[in-house]
């Protein structure tokens, strides 16, 4: 039977909240992150949590704003504040009929000590409720005169919107943030840890679930859900059963989800160049100029998925200049990379073949995601356990990699670099999904890469430094890491970095009251 | 919104703790406070204010009353809560403010290393026969106090190699110029904790400690000797101060 789900992570974002919660002073703060990242489990738990510090207890009204006319914005307002036992501390909550109404309404309940919460909040940046911020500024400026403990949070899924309903000085609600808290992806201390409990230790099942979940937790939630899958000894037939179980069978979880994301996140036109940079996972502006010859510039295109909406990477070879022409791209949310490259074509295959078949077909292709997927893990890895200050090599810069192509020959790719500028120490490695392509071949050519780059501009400049050699692959049999190690290299694993982010000096971590709507006991 | 004991005593400050309440914090706090403050047989006098710091240690504030203490711990690490607070609890207890720095300040570092191991091994019995309430499955957390207690004990002994005082006697110097060099004196501390556990009347006498002026005092064996003096001239027993004799220099004892 599967484990029940918690709270996971987010230690410092929930610290964050209680400590405004106990403040006892009105607040206006935001929370932005992309769909399903737990913006509400995060209030939800805060609110669960705060609890035992007042048992009194915080009112909270959490209101999705929909798409659509102020009339049925006022309908949901109404019906939510009712449902929540809300409804008579408002003397006029059955006149709250129109947009100037439901500010006041919010307002009034902010004065009563409640917390409103305004879910998809960038909706009012444009269409029938782009009058809601200005109305809302009034209340706001009000309130935070007055003594009160209730506040407003307002939460949205596209950063790039929210900022400009929050951070463009020319809009109403412009400065007047108490927090504005932005939620990334899970850490990589808290997917250890959620695979450590939910059925996912082993490294190399781990990096199958991070290539399509990354560290988005209600992804992980839907996983921790699937039966029956732990006797499944051959990592192939389980992978296959993972994907059909989530993605491809009638009724699975995120059939839909990849779908609903794009529909949501970004307008249809730049649909074209996300698909070529997802069919890729890594390309040059040439690649998509010429796999999308019908658009002349891609680059207002490129830009708007990179600054406004964040779905797209752009990379520079470590040490080039930003004007360096060598740039690469590739789609940042592993999930939408996932789903673009190849479970969106799996879907629509399982709706007339056997789910089954699909997910084995799906099988390769999950494959090559996972060793694109990896690289980017270990420079996440690298500087994250720097960061915990667990760390054999400390670093003092981005990690990254190294690539040129020069016309007379002479290619140079180098998957990681790091560096410490204090110790003059720097560590070149060598990425592989599979162990076993550490081989001889795999080794001379690294070493020839790195000799490569010690010659270029960007390189020579660690020809003096201490250089460190170290191989990367989701876990080595002890036979060959002995074998390696004695010739010289570093090598480091999945379960290497686990154990430098574990917090067990600390002691063992107490048991916590776990809010019942976030377990799904509610 | 801070959380204070009911008799004001403890107050847990507001501020990012991460992912917990006031309320459970106090609550451990609470019980590590009665069991240090029950040994010592004293209580501090003022009320204690303990808040969360971004720092790699904890530290006790000199000259501020209520006494600050800044804990650099967070979530529900309650073993690393209970750890710090009775480390800066045994200071406040043995007036660290009255001489703040001498060449046998890592003495009083130290006994503040065994007040710790010795709360954490109380509180594995105490949270099993009488968990705290605020402290959510506290019973079942018990036995890690003893655990984490341990840990730290194993692996500051094992650097020791089994001869005690030959090993004070390479490193007096080392903790002399260095008091709150953590290694070498929870190296001291692991050794002396298991007969304050024995003896819990042993803190009695650290109440004693920073009544003389220790700059007087030319050698550790010195030191010892002035804080048997003091306990002698107000009617204490001397045995704590020639326990740790005993345990250090046995051949000069």
């Amino acid at each position: 039977m599967p484990r029940r789900w918690s709270f996971y992570g987010r230690e410092d974002e929930l610290g964050l909240l209680l400590d405004c919660f106990r403040r006892q002073r009105w607040f206006f703060g935001a929370i932005r992150g992309r769909r399903r990242i737990g913006k509400t489990s995060l209030v939800q738990q805060a609110l669960a949590t705060h609890l035992e510090d007042d048992p009194r207890g915080r009112h909270c009204l959490m209101v999705q704003l929909p798409d659509s006319t102020p009339a049925d914005f006022a309908e949901v307002f109404r019906g939510t504040a009712i449902q929540a036992g809300l409804g008579g501390l408002v003397l006029e909550m059955s006149e709250a009929r129109t947009l100037p109404a439901i500010a006041a309404a919010i307002g009034s309940l902010c004065a009563e000590g409640v917390i409103v919460a305004l879910d998809e909040f960038q909706t009012c940046l444009r269409g029938p409720l782009r009058a809601l911020p200005s109305l809302l500024q009034s209340q706001v400026d009000y309130l935070q005169d007055i003594e009160t403990e209730g506040g407003i949070i307002v939460l949205g899924s596209v950063q790039a919107e929210m900022e400009m309903l929050l951070q463009d000085s020319r809009t109403p609600l412009f400065g007047r943030t108490t927090f504005n808290l932005n939620l990334g992806p899970w850490d990589l201390r808290t997917v250890f840890h959620v695979c450590d409990l939910h059925r996912a230790h082993d490294p190399r099942r781990f990096l199958t679930l991070w290539t399509l979940f990354g560290g988005i937790p209600k992804y992980w939630r839907h996983f921790a859900d699937v039966e029956n899958i732990d006797p499944i000894p051959n990592w192939r037939d389980w992978a296959a059963e993972v994907c059909a179980s989530l993605f491809l069978r009638t009724g699975a979880p995120l059939r839909q989800e990849g779908e609903m994301l794009l529909q949501h996140e970004f307008p249809r036109t730049s649909l074209a160049i996300l698909r070529v940079v997802a069919d890729r996972s890594r390309c040059s502006y040439a690649d998509i100029r010429r796999a999308v010859p019908e658009v002349t510039s891609p680059g207002p295109y490129l830009k708007t998925l990179i600054h406004d909406l964040r779905l797209i990477r752009k990379d520079l070879p470590l040490l080039a200049g930003d004007g360096a022409r060598r740039a690469r791209y590739s789609v940042s949310d592993p999930f939408l990379r996932a789903w673009t490259a190849a479970l969106q074509h799996a879907c629509m295959a399982a709706r007339t073949r056997p789910s089954s078949e699909v997910a084995r077909l799906l099988i390769p292709r999950l494959s090559t995601l996972e060793g694109n997927a990896f690289e980017e893990l270990v420079h996440s890895a690298t500087e994250e356990v720097s960061s915990a200050g667990s760390s054999d090599f400390p670093v003092t810069a981005p990690v990254g990699g190294y690539w040129k192509r020069p016309r007379r020959g002479g290619e140079i790719e180098i998957d990681m670099i790091a560096r410490n500028e204090e110790t003059r120490r720097v560590r070149f490695g060598s990425c592989k999904r599979n162990p076993g392509e550490h081989d001889d071949d795999s080794l001379a050519s690294f070493r020839r890469h790195v000799k490569r780059f010690l010659g270029t501009d960007e390189g020579s400049r660690f020809s003096d430094w201490d250089q460190e050699w170290a191989l990367y692959s989701p876990r080595f049999p002890p036979r060959q890491r002995d074998l390696l190690e004695t010739e010289g290299w570093i090598c480091r694993d999945l379960p290497d970095f686990r154990n430098r982010l574990d917090r067990s000096d600390a002691g063992a971590p107490g048991a916590f009251i776990v809010s019942e709507k976030v377990a799904g006991r509610d | 919104m801070d959380a204070t004991s009911n008799d004001g005593r403890l107050t847990v400050v507001n501020g990012n703790w991460g992912r917990v309440s006031l309320a459970s914090i106090l609550s451990v706090l609470e019980s590590a406070f009665r069991v240090l403050t029950s040994a010592f047989g004293a209580r501090p006098d003022a009320p204690i204010h303990i808040s969360r710091w971004q720092q790699e240690y904890p530290q006790v504030v000199f000259g501020q009353r209520p006494y600050q203490i800044l804990l650099s711990t967070g979530d529900t690490y309650w073993c690393q809560y209970v750890f710090q607070f009775s480390h800066e609890l045994c200071h406040v207890l043995s007036g660290f403010e009255r001489y703040r720095e001498h060449r046998h300040k890592w003495f009083e570092d130290s006994l503040c290393e065994v007040a710790s191991l010795f709360v954490l091994h109380r509180l594995a019995d105490d949270w099993k026969r009488q968990p705290p309430l605020a402290v959510h499955r506290a019973a079942e957390f018990a036995p890690n106090h003893r655990t984490y207690a341990r840990d730290r004990e194993q692996r500051h002994l094992a650097s020791v190699g089994g001869d005690l005082p030959a090993w004070f006697a390479a490193n007096t110097g080392e903790l002399e110029s260095n008091p709150y060099d953590r290694v070498r004196t929870s190296i001291v501390a692991a050794a002396l904790r298991p007969r304050f556990v024995q003896e819990p009347s042993l803190w009695e006498a650290c109440r004693q400690l920073n009544r003389w002026d220790p700059n007087g005092d030319e050698t550790f064996g010195g030191y010892l000797d002035s804080w048997c003096a003091e306990l002698r001239r107000n009617g204490l027993a001397i045995r704590t101060p020639e326990i740790v004799r005993e345990l250090l220099f046995p051949q000069n004892g």
